[in-house]
């Protein structure tokens, strides 16, 4: 199950490798900080933050993504149990009981438990990863260029399909994005698409579109919105509340191994992610609840699922991240960006050649959760704060890093104006209610899908009918089809006149 | 000035739909310059080809059933993203030339006109400090290779 010669290879690597554990704290607090603020998301913290890792090395530079990631995963808790305003779509459950919970005045304890249960969530599910990646690389490794096609079209359809958008939008947002990837070189060698223009031989820069889709777009989204919170009896913390709250939460192991596994099995599915783990595990907690009339009134158990749950989707989609190369959701997106800044080519081949590497990264995210219970306990602190600072004093600043960071990955104009261009083209995606995530996701697969699908059909001569002598692809086929049916037939029959009231509540 | 007068109404699902039928249709036109091959022996027009097929069906799809729905109206506050957008084009452009702390701070200042409530002493602060700060964290934390002033 695991690797023991690369299990050591990888403290010793973790060992020597002091950069790794530096970045870990200012990755926590950004991750934190930007989930905390109502309005932010964790991928555009991702986004804005990628470029930093230029100057990195590879394990660092991962290791500074997941932290932002996990420490986002948390700070998401923060707005959502102090003013019932999610900070991300993750942390959607979270406000159902910790909300509650807080208007008692119990914030503190709320608050420590989100922590404790974000903490063992994150926990368990890399432990999931630790104890399944070599099996799964080994069984990945039997997969052909079919098959791996199929899992790079699943992998765009979910995204595309498993969102409020309408199956058509989410479609059409995904082939937006692979055909922004045939900009430039073909595997053939030909140049497509550059409209004559140098600048676009190397076809349309990944990572300052990705920053253009993820933050300037949600940045332009911004603007306008205002979250009202004037309710200061809310800044009252005190240690010891947190410290009931959080020995509260570790006397339910069970319902936080529950939470956190259902989060990982659910986040290891490409396009469902956390936003889908934390109502799951939140229904599951309640159903099996012998009183689950208390859910939605401030029932601890309810928050503990919400938050292990959406924590340990992190594990879970790194499997699909790192055995298949393929991002789940926006937060793994951005870590394939990562993987290319330093071309680093996820899957099988990559775990298979550097396993010291993999168990590194799953080992270092194991130890960020437990430091994440350290810097989480003194930023619930400032958290009353935090969450009322003004996200007008944000949008200067993500605007700079995106700038700079994006000059710095190209070294001229093209990086910038490819974050403005993207970052307008997402924004009004985003109010036409096309998913930008399922773009940012075809974009970062397309090259890859076009060479599988060049290779399996030359393999085959032309002729489509040779899928039905491989079983696995026509195994593969029909998980997609099954995964993707339930929502297409859901759209046909009951055509929702009104979108769902949102859970936040811009003014 | 009032940046909320700058607002467009349309029926969105119609409008998305056609653009979609546009941009298709483009780069079905664009794509056949290049060849497009056999099942067999793809050339670099095939994919292109076949997405921008895809994409049109998407968008005819939208556009009909935009008509079975009723429309809705979005509001799109042009003027302030525009404002915003206009700033970080110009934050990047004075990058080279000016440097980063002078690019930053009017950046910021043009950026700041989205918001209707921040006074100009406000603005001047907010300006002041954010070039400062990426100053401090660009230049002299992570010696990135850009000029801090110009000349």
């Amino acid at each position: 199950m695991i690797n023991a010669e690369a299990f050591h290879a990888a403290l010793s690597l973790l060992g020597n490798t002091p950069a790794a554990w530096l970045v870990v704290p200012p990755g926590l607090i950004i991750g934190l900080f930007f989930g905390s603020i109502p309005g932010l998301s964790i991928s555009i913290a991702m986004a804005v933050f990628l470029p930093a890792t230029l100057y990195m090395d590879f394990l660092p530079a991962i290791l500074f993504l997941t932290a932002i990631f996990t420490g986002g995963g948390f700070g998401g808790a923060i707005p959502a149990i102090m003013l019932n305003i999610p900070g991300t779509s993750s942390s959607v459950a979270t406000a159902f009981d910790g909300y509650p919970m807080a208007r008692r005045g119990e914030h503190a304890q709320a608050l420590g438990i989100g922590l404790v249960a974000s903490v063992l969530g994150t926990l368990v599910g890399y432990l999931l990863l630790l104890f399944t990646v070599q099996s799964i690389s080994q069984w990945v490794l039997r997969l052909g260029p079919t098959e791996m096609l199929v899992i790079a079209i699943w992998g765009v359809t979910l995204i595309a399909v498993l969102n409020d958008a309408s199956i058509s939008k989410g479609i059409a947002a995904g082939i937006l994005g692979i055909l922004i990837s045939t900009i430039g070189y073909s595997d053939a060698g030909q140049m497509r698409g550059t409209f004559g223009s140098m600048y676009l031989l190397d076809g349309i820069p990944v990572i300052p579109a990705l920053i253009g889709f993820f933050a300037a777009s949600e940045l332009f989204n911004l603007i306008g919105k205002r979250y009202i919170v004037d309710d200061s009896s809310l800044r009252v913390v005190s240690f010891r509340h947190i410290l009931s709250g959080m020995s509260q939460a570790a006397s339910k192991p069970f319902q936080l191994l529950r939470g956190g596994s259902m989060g990982a099995v659910i986040g290891a599915i490409p396009g469902v992610g956390a936003s889908i783990a934390n109502l799951a595990a939140y229904a599951t907690a309640k159903q099996r609840s012998k009183e689950p009339e208390t859910f939605g009134k401030g029932n601890p158990s309810g928050l503990i699922a919400a938050e292990s749950a959406n924590s340990s989707s992190e594990g879970g989609s790194m499997i699909t991240l790192l055995a298949l190369g393929i991002p789940g959701g926006a937060g793994t997106a951005v870590l394939l960006g990562a993987f290319a800044l330093h071309n680093v080519t996820g899957g099988p081949r990559f775990i298979r050649e550097n396993p010291d590497i993999v168990y590194a990264l799953i080992i270092g995210n194991m130890a960020q959760a437990i430091l994440l219970l350290m810097v989480g306990v003194g930023f619930i602190f400032l958290a009353g704060y935090i969450v009322k600072l003004s996200l007008k004093l944000m949008i200067p600043i993500v605007m700079v890093l995106a700038v700079v960071g994006s000059y710095a990955i190209t070294g001229n104009m093209v990086g910038p104006i490819t974050v403005v261009a993207t970052g307008i083209i997402g924004w009004l995606m985003r109010r036409y209610g096309f998913p930008v995530a399922a773009t940012v996701v075809g974009l970062l697969v397309g090259g890859m899908a076009e060479g599988e699908l060049v290779r399996s059909m030359q393999i085959s001569g032309g002729n489509l009918g040779f899928i039905a002598d491989r079983p696995i692809t026509l195994a593969l086929l029909a998980l997609l089809l099954l995964s993707v049916l339930p929502r297409v037939i859901g759209s046909v029959f009951k055509r929702r006149a009104t979108p769902p009231p949102s859970p936040r509540t811009p003014s | 000035m009032s940046m909320s007068k700058l607002t467009l109404k349309v029926n969105h699902e119609l409008f998305g739909g056609l653009l979609l039928i546009g941009i298709g249709a483009y780069a079905y036109y664009h794509g056949q310059q290049y060849a497009f091959g056999s099942l067999a022996r793809m050339g670099p027009g095939f994919l292109p080809q076949v997405l921008s097929i895809v994409l049109c069906a998407m968008g005819g799809i939208l556009a009909v059933t935009s008509q079975l729905k009723p429309s809705s109206a979005i509001d799109l506050q042009l003027g302030q993203v525009l404002v915003v957008a206009a700033s970080m084009a110009l934050f990047a452009l004075l990058l080279r030339p000016a440097g980063l702390a002078p690019a930053a701070f009017v950046g910021v200042l043009v950026s700041s006109w989205a918001d209707r409530e921040i006074t100009w002493p406000g603005r001047i602060t907010l300006a002041l400090v954010v070039a400062t700060l990426s100053s401090l964290i660009f230049i002299a934390g992570l010696g990135m290779n850009m000029p801090l002033w110009w000349g």
